[in-house]
């Protein structure tokens, strides 16, 4: 187990440069995830950290030594990769013993330790069987067995989920999660799927275009994006965006003007999760839309509206539509949101759009009109 | 309410369509073995005529017998194992019946043919003498058992020579990125495609000043630099199919690149490298050109020389012995072939990749 830092690492492929200088801490014990669409350089970190590949600038260190000179099969990290890379021609026990074959170690003590890590991901039973004999959720059992039984400084899980199936994504998201915590292993998960990000670490980097977008909790990412690239990537259903001008404290959305918290010029975007928006009567709300899909869920109902801003999703809890098509609908939500972003993407921290409910003047206005 | 006449809907005949298709089905079989069979005849002829000659006296009649008695047998033999493999399904007891054919056929065998089979013709397996003429031609002809052990030695050390060299360039060029790799492949095509033979002349002069004419390390060169091409870019293609993700697994588990190598890679191109074998020896056990270009004098005869010189008599080829050392020619390379049939299956040119 170690404390990972790396120091303005960056790599360049010739002329490419994928990885920008980037500083990041990863403390002893703790589960991260590296979180971004493909392409964006977080397998390359990854492959930097395990020594497959040699930075072009920076330094990797383990517990505060550089590990930059240091081999790959000297710096001891466990990795699971996306295709579980078995050795087809070796049985399920020699996989799993095949990192022990080069550390100078009793035959006993490593066959221990080989059950030790089988039994450790329940394949005990299957030790005598070839890989190819193995269902894809027994492969990546073995694939992490054999990164296991190495006790190794670090573990690292290269896209590991991605290739099981739904129901087993979720069953193995639980058990990597429990497995980390009670072992305690310094884990780094690469991935492009937001839900295994947030549900499995303790902090997510948000990685694009290769350098580090925003690192936090998931909460932080989820609730406080730095940018629009955050806010969009994290969440499903994605956030709202919608377009609008400001111009001192007001807002100009579509045809809705809409008062500001503090003064600002300029094009702004406004970033709303579709679970925040709560839908009210037209009156009641400064934003009205129209229903132009519904789309039950199960749990909840998607729709979306049609505004003078712009299409518009909203989720809604419950099991029908209390609303029918073509209904006019008004969107109001919590104070403090929307989000607002300047033209560069950035949050404005300080910055809020009011769409609170209109308070009306009096109880009889909402009565409805016969 | 009354339309349901309006509409005749034409009954389906199920048991007219029912009919055609099995005579598709029927005729498609039939279609098929016909075909296969005649396709066989003549590539299984020359086999058959080798086998019967080389164990019947040169007398043309008793030749002639056999040849006809062994080709109704084994036309026999074919249709009533064809029958039984179309109608395995049906029968109670297939196993016993296959059984009942083999002993037939054996016995027919044992009966008809045997009686005037010898082995004459194989004398040349325990005498050096082979033209019964006295010891006229005992000096020209090596013993076979020493054309054999030529050849052995000359497909073994090709084997071994292409296979050392071609393996760990097969396997740079796969992995590893370096200035003019594309240019180098297309070379090895090029080079493979380059017909030997206009070579001949100049190899012949290049080895008389390296000293290695007459020799059987000379050839053993030669051959070997010829096949280098072809098994460089066969294996090239089985390297290729090993993923990158395996070595780098394997890296990170503590192994050296060398050590990766060995215990990684190499046992996944096994069916490869044992089909790229196979072929490198089959070309050295056959070969005759260079041979007999580069091996001035005879002393150190191959079989295909042998071959050839067993045939070329004033007297007259004896075609019965010509026969004989056909099949111990033959022999080696069909046991081979038994044990290396379902790695060389296995094979698949891949293209050029980047």
């Amino acid at each position: 187990m170690a404390r990972i830092t790396l120091e303005n690492v960056s790599k360049s492929w010739g002329e490419t440069q994928v990885l920008q200088p980037m500083n990041l801490e990863i403390a002893e014990g703790e589960f991260v995830a590296l979180l971004g669409p493909s392409g964006c350089g977080k397998s390359t970190t990854l492959f930097l950290l395990a020594g497959l590949y040699a930075p072009t600038g920076g330094t990797i260190a383990f517990d505060g030594h550089s590990v930059n000179r240091i081999d790959t099969r000297d710096r001891n990290v466990g990795i699971v990769f996306q295709s579980y890379a078995l050795y087809p021609n070796l049985t399920v026990r020699q996989n799993i013993a095949f990192p022990l074959r080069f550390k100078s170690m009793p035959r006993d003590e490593a066959a221990r330790r080989v059950t030790e890590a089988a039994n450790l991901v329940q394949i005990g039973a299957l030790l005598d069987r070839r890989p190819a004999q193995l269902s894809g959720g027994q492969q990546q059992r073995v694939a992490l067995a054999r990164a296991l039984v190495k006790e190794p400084n670090v573990l690292l899980l290269d896209e590991p989920l991605s290739n099981l199936d739904a129901t087993l994504r979720t069953a193995m998201r639980a058990e990597l999660k429990s497995l980390q915590k009670r072992l305690g292993i310094t884990t780094l998960i690469v991935t492009h799927d937001q839900i295994e990000a947030t549900t499995m670490a303790d902090r997510v980097i948000c990685m694009n275009a290769g350098a580090i977008a925003q690192i936090g909790s998931p909460a932080d990412l989820y609730r406080r994006p730095n940018d629009l690239f955050v806010a969009g990537f994290i969440g499903s259903p994605p956030m709202n965006r919608l377009t609008a001008t400001a111009s001192d404290r007001r807002a100009q959305i579509g045809t809705t003007t809409l008062a500001l918290s503090a003064g600002h010029d300029g094009d702004i975007t406004l970033g709303i999760r579709p679970e925040d928006i709560a839908l009210v009567a037209p009156e009641a709300a400064r934003l009205v839309g129209e229903v132009a899909v519904i789309e039950p869920m199960g749990r909840e109902v998607f729709y979306t509206l049609s505004t003078s801003a712009g299409a518009l999703n909203v989720l809604e809890h419950g099991e029908t539509a209390r609303h029918a098509l073509g209904d006019r609908v008004g969107l109001t939500c919590k104070p403090g949101l929307p989000l607002v972003f300047d033209e560069q993407g950035r949050r404005i921290a300080d910055l809020s759009v009011d769409l609170s409910p209109v308070a009306l003047v009096s109880a009889g206005q909402l009565e409805p009109q016969s | 309410m009354a339309n349901h006449a309006l509409v005749a809907v034409p009954s389906t005949d199920w048991a007219r369509l029912e009919r055609r298709g099995l005579v598709n089905r029927t005729g498609l079989l039939t279609a098929v073995i016909v075909f296969l069979t005649v396709v066989s005849m003549p590539l299984l002829l020359p086999y058959l005529w080798l086998a019967v000659k080389s164990f019947t006296t040169s007398d043309d009649r008793i030749g002639h017998l056999v040849l006809w008695r062994v080709g109704l047998i084994a036309v026999l033999a074919y249709a009533g194992a064809l029958i039984l493999a179309l109608s395995t399904a049906r029968l109670r007891h297939p196993a016993l019946l296959w059984f009942a054919l083999a002993a037939v056929v054996v016995l027919l065998t044992a009966v008809f043919v045997l009686p005037h089979l010898t082995l004459a013709n194989y004398r040349f397996l325990w005498h050096r003498d082979i033209g019964e003429t006295g010891t006229s031609r005992q000096d020209l002809m090596p013993s076979v058992w020493a054309a054999l052990t030529s050849s052995l030695l000359l497909a073994v050390a090709q084997t071994t020579l292409v296979m050392l060299t071609a393996t760990p360039a097969a396997y740079a060029l796969s992995r590893f990125a370096f200035a003019g790799r594309e240019n180098l492949l297309r070379g090895l095509l090029l080079l493979h495609a380059f017909p030997a033979l206009a070579l001949t002349v100049a190899i012949f002069v290049q080895l008389h000043y390296m000293g290695l004419l007459n020799a059987l390390p000379g050839v053993v060169l030669v051959m070997s630099a010829l096949e280098l091409p072809f098994a460089i870019f066969i294996l090239k293609g089985f390297f290729d199919t090993v993923p990158w993700d395996i070595e780098m697994s394997a890296l990170t588990d503590g192994a050296t690149r060398s050590q990766v190598f060995r215990l990684i890679v190499l046992p996944q191109v096994r069916g490869g490298l044992i089909a790229v074998a196979t072929f490198t020896f089959l070309r050295g056990w056959e070969e005759y050109v260079f041979v007999q270009t580069l091996l001035i004098d005879k002393s150190q005869m191959t079989m295909s020389l042998y071959l050839f010189y067993v045939a070329q008599d004033s007297m007259g080829a004896d075609y019965g012995m010509v026969a004989a050392v056909g099949m111990v020619y033959l022999l080696p390379v069909l046991i081979l072939y038994v044990f290396t049939q379902k790695y060389i299956t296995q094979m698949n040119f891949g293209g050029i990749k980047g």
